[in-house]
C-alpha cells in the first residue's frame, strides 16, 4: 500500500474518527482511528503513516507530545493538529515542532479532507527519493 | 476583596509569579487558560478567536460576536470568583477587563528572557534557537490579538499600576514586594468601585446568558447593568428577541429589573463602498451614539438601466446578500458532532465593498442595524428600503463613483430628491453630516459670533429704548412712516435668523437636536 495514502486519526472522542473515516476512505485513503495516544504511539512504532490527524488535548501524552514523537521517529509523516481548545501558544508550538497544519473545531468535514489531501501530497514528495 | 491582575508575555513567568503570590497571601489563583477551557466547555469556541490572528477568519461579523461573548465570559467568571474571596488572576490583557474599578491592582511583569527560553525549551522539548523563534512569534501574535480584541497597544505601560522587571529582581522578591504594595489603601475597595464591579458582573453575566441562548445568540444586543437594573437594547429588525430577554436574564443574582428596549431610532446609510477609516463612518457613528441609534448599511451598486441589473446580482429581486446569516457554528447546538460539521454548499464570497468590516465595527460598538446589498436602478433601491422600520435619517454617501465628479454630484442630488419625495425621513448627503448634526470648532466659532451679534442687538435695543420707540411710533414715524416699515421688515427676520442659529447650535451642543 502506498504510504502517503495511510492516515491515522487520533482523538479521544470516538465520534471524530467515526465522522472522518468515511469521508477520507471515499477519497481513497486507508484510515486507522485511535482514541488513546499511548496505543497510537505504539502503532506509529510499527507502521509509518503518510498523515497523522491528531487532537491536541488528550489525557496521557497530548497532541504536542505525539507530534514531537512522530517528528523524531518518522519525520516524513505530515501531522495535522485539530482542537477545540486552540490557543496562540499551542498553534505556534505545533508549527515550530513541525505540524503541517492546525485547524480549530468546529470545522467542516470538507475542510479537513482538503488538508489531508494536501498533507498526503507533501508526504509523497518527501518519500519520493526513498523509492529509487 | 482585593483583585490582583498579573499580565506578562511569558506564560511560565506569570503563572509562577501568580502562584507564588497566592501561596504567600492565601488568595485564590485563577488563570486565563482555566477560563478559556471553561468557555470552550460552555459552548463558546474561543479557539476561533485565538487563532484569528494566525489564520484570517472568514466570517468577521461572527468573530465580533464571539469576541464580545468571550470577554463577557471571562469578566463574569472573575467577578464570580471574587465572591469567594480575594483573587489573583493572571492572563493575557486581564488588566483591560474591568475598566473603572479602582480596587484592581494591575501588574505588568517584564520577564527574564533567559528564564523564559529555558522554560519553553523544557516544556516543548525544543532547542534554544527554536524556543527563541517560538517566543518571538507568540509575542507578536499576542500583541496583534490584544489589538484586535481590545483595540489597545498592550505595551503601553500607562495601563498598569505597577511594572516589575524580572531581569534584575528574583521572582520571590517580586512577589514579596507585590504583597506589600497590595496592602496600600489606594487599592482598597470603595463603595463606588464595588458598585462598578457589581455592574460589570451583572452586565457580563447577562451578555453571556444572552449569547448562549439560541433565541438571542445571533441578535445584536447592547447590554448594560446599573444598580441591579439590566438594560438590553435590541435593533428594530430583531424585535422578536424582546420577549425572550426577561426569561433568560431573570435568574441572575442581584437582578432587580430587566428592561428590554428597542434602539430609539435607525439611521440608513446608502453607499457603494464602505471604509471604517473614512470620516463619514466616524461622523455617522458619532451621530448614532448621540441619538442611541442603530446604523443600517444599504450598499447600493447603481445601474442606469434595467438591462444592467444583473451586474454581480443573482436575481431580479435586487437584494442578493443578507449579512445576518449565522448558521451552523452558532453556540447551543442540539446534536453533538465532536466539532466536525457536515459540508454545506456555499456560494463563493462576493466582494462586499467593505460592508463586512464596517458591520464588524458596528457590532463591536453595539450599533449594527444590519446590512444588505442591492444592484440596480433607483427603483430597486427604493424597494430595498424597509417600510417596517422607522428611520430618522438617511445618509447618501459615495454613489455613482465611476462617474465624473460633476455627474456624480448631480446624480446623487437626484437620488436624494427621489428618496425625499417618497419617505418622511430626512435624507441628506454624507458631506452634510458634519454641518447638520455635529459640533466642531467651526460651529463653536459660529456660535460665538452669532451670540455676540444677538447680545449686541439686545444691548443696543434695551439701552436706547426712547430713540427706538420714537423711530417706531413717535415724531420720526410721523414724518417717515415708510422708512420705519422697511426697517422693521429687514430687522425682524435678521434678528430671527441670528437668534434661531444660536438656539440651534446650543441645542446641538447639548445634544438636544
Amino acid at each position: 500500500m502506498n504510504k502517503r495514502k495511510d492516515v491515522m486519526i487520533l482523538d479521544d472522542e470516538p465520534i471524530v474518527g467515526e465522522r472522518l473515516r468515511p469521508a477520507l476512505e471515499k477519497k481513497g485513503f486507508y484510515v486507522e482511528t485511535f482514541t488513546e495516544s499511548q496505543k497510537a504511539m505504539r502503532r506509529l512504532e510499527e507502521k509509518k503513516f503518510g498523515v497523522l490527524v491528531t487532537d491536541l488535548k488528550m489525557s496521557g501524552p497530548n497532541g504536542i507530545d505525539v507530534l514531537s514523537y512522530v517528528k523524531k521517529h518518522s519525520p516524513q509523516t505530515q501531522v495535522i493538529m485539530i482542537t477545540g481548545y486552540a490557543t496562540i501558544e499551542a498553534a505556534r508550538a505545533a508549527e515550530v515542532i513541525g505540524a503541517s497544519n492546525f485547524i480549530t473545531k468546529p470545522f467542516r468535514i470538507n475542510d479537513i479532507v482538503k488538508l489531508v489531501v494536501q498533507a498526503a501530497k507533501k508526504a509523497e514528495q518527501s518519500l519520493a527519493p526513498d523509492r529509487t | 476583596m482585593p483583585l490582583i491582575i498579573v499580565s506578562c508575555s511569558s506564560y511560565d513567568c506569570r503563572k509562577e509569579l501568580a502562584e507564588d503570590l497566592a501561596k504567600k497571601t492565601g488568595f485564590q489563583c485563577l488563570s486565563r487558560e482555566e477560563l478559556v477551557d471553561e468557555a470552550n466547555s460552555s459552548g463558546i469556541p474561543v479557539g476561533k478567536l485565538e487563532v484569528a490572528v494566525i489564520k484570517a477568519p472568514v466570517m468577521k461579523e461572527r468573530l465580533a460576536r464571539l469576541k464580545q461573548c468571550y470577554l463577557s465570559f471571562v469578566t463574569a467568571r472573575i467577578c464570580e470568583s471574587l465572591k469567594n474571596g480575594n483573587l489573583i488572576y493572571h492572563g493575557r490583557a486581564g488588566h483591560l477587563l474591568l475598566p473603572g474599578v479602582s480596587h484592581v491592582f494591575r501588574v505588568r511583569v517584564l520577564h527574564e528572557k533567559a528564564y523564559s527560553v529555558r522554560e519553553v525549551m523544557r516544556r516543548l522539548k525544543l532547542d534554544r534557537e527554536k524556543a527563541v523563534e517560538y517566543m518571538e512569534q507568540v509575542d507578536k501574535d499576542v500583541d496583534s490579538w490584544v489589538r484586535m480584541v481590545h483595540g489597545v497597544d498592550p505595551n503601553d505601560l500607562s495601563q498598569y499600576d505597577m511594572v516589575i522587571n524580572l531581569e534584575h529582581m528574583s521572582l520571590p522578591n517580586a512577589s514579596a514586594a507585590l504583597c506589600q504594595i497590595m496592602e496600600l489603601p489606594d487599592f482598597g475597595p470603595t463603595p463606588v468601585s464595588l458598585k462598578a464591579m457589581e455592574n460589570h458582573r451583572l452586565t457580563a453575566q447577562a451578555r453571556v446568558k444572552l449569547a448562549l441562548d439560541e433565541r438571542t445568540s445571533s441578535a445584536d444586543l447592547s447590554v448594560s447593568a446599573d444598580d441591579g437594573v439590566i438594560t438590553v437594547r435590541y435593533m428594530p429588525r430583531q424585535a422578536d428577541v424582546a420577549e425572550a430577554v426577561p426569561g433568560i436574564c431573570q435568574d441572575l443574582e442581584g437582578c432587580k429589573e430587566i428592561l428590554a428596549t428597542m434602539a430609539e431610532t435607525n439611521i440608513l446609510w446608502i453607499q457603494e463602498e464602505y471604509d471604517t477609516n473614512s470620516e463619514v463612518f466616524h461622523q455617522i457613528n458619532e451621530v448614532a451614539r448621540r441619538w442611541g441609534a442603530a446604523i443600517e448599511l444599504l450598499r447600493w451598486m447603481p445601474t442606469e438601466s434595467e438591462t444592467d441589473e444583473t451586474v454581480g446580482g443573482d436575481s431580479g429581486e435586487g437584494m442578493n446578500l443578507q449579512v445576518q446569516t449565522d448558521t451552523e457554528e452558532d453556540v447551543g447546538r442540539i446534536e453533538y458532532t465532536g466539532g466536525i460539521e457536515d459540508d454545506v454548499e456555499e456560494a463563493p464570497p462576493l466582494p462586499d465593498g467593505g460592508v463586512g468590516s464596517t458591520t464588524v465595527e458596528l457590532v463591536g460598538v453595539g450599533r449594527s442595524g444590519g446590512s444588505q446589498t442591492v444592484y440596480g436602478t433607483r427603483d430597486k433601491l427604493l424597494a430595498a428600503i424597509r417600510k417596517d422600520v422607522e428611520y430618522s435619517l438617511a445618509v447618501i454617501g459615495n454613489v455613482y463613483v465611476s462617474k465624473p465628479h460633476a455627474v456624480q454630484m448631480r446624480m446623487t442630488r437626484d437620488v436624494r430628491g427621489f428618496l425625499q419625495d417618497r419617505f418622511k425621513m430626512p435624507v441628506i448627503e454624507a458631506s452634510e453630516l458634519g454641518t447638520r448634526f455635529l459640533v466642531g470648532k467651526r460651529h463653536f466659532m459660529r456660535l460665538l459670533i452669532f451670540l455676540a451679534f444677538v447680545v449686541g442687538i439686545y444691548i443696543v435695543i434695551f439701552s436706547n429704548q426712547m430713540p427706538i420707540l420714537n423711530f417706531l411710533g413717535g415724531e420720526f414715524h410721523k414724518h417717515w412712516p415708510w422708512l420705519t416699515a422697511i426697517a422693521v421688515a429687514v430687522f425682524v427676520p435678521l434678528v430671527a435668523y441670528l437668534y434661531s442659529t444660536v438656539t440651534g447650535l446650543v441645542l446641538k451642543l447639548i445634544q438636544m437636536e
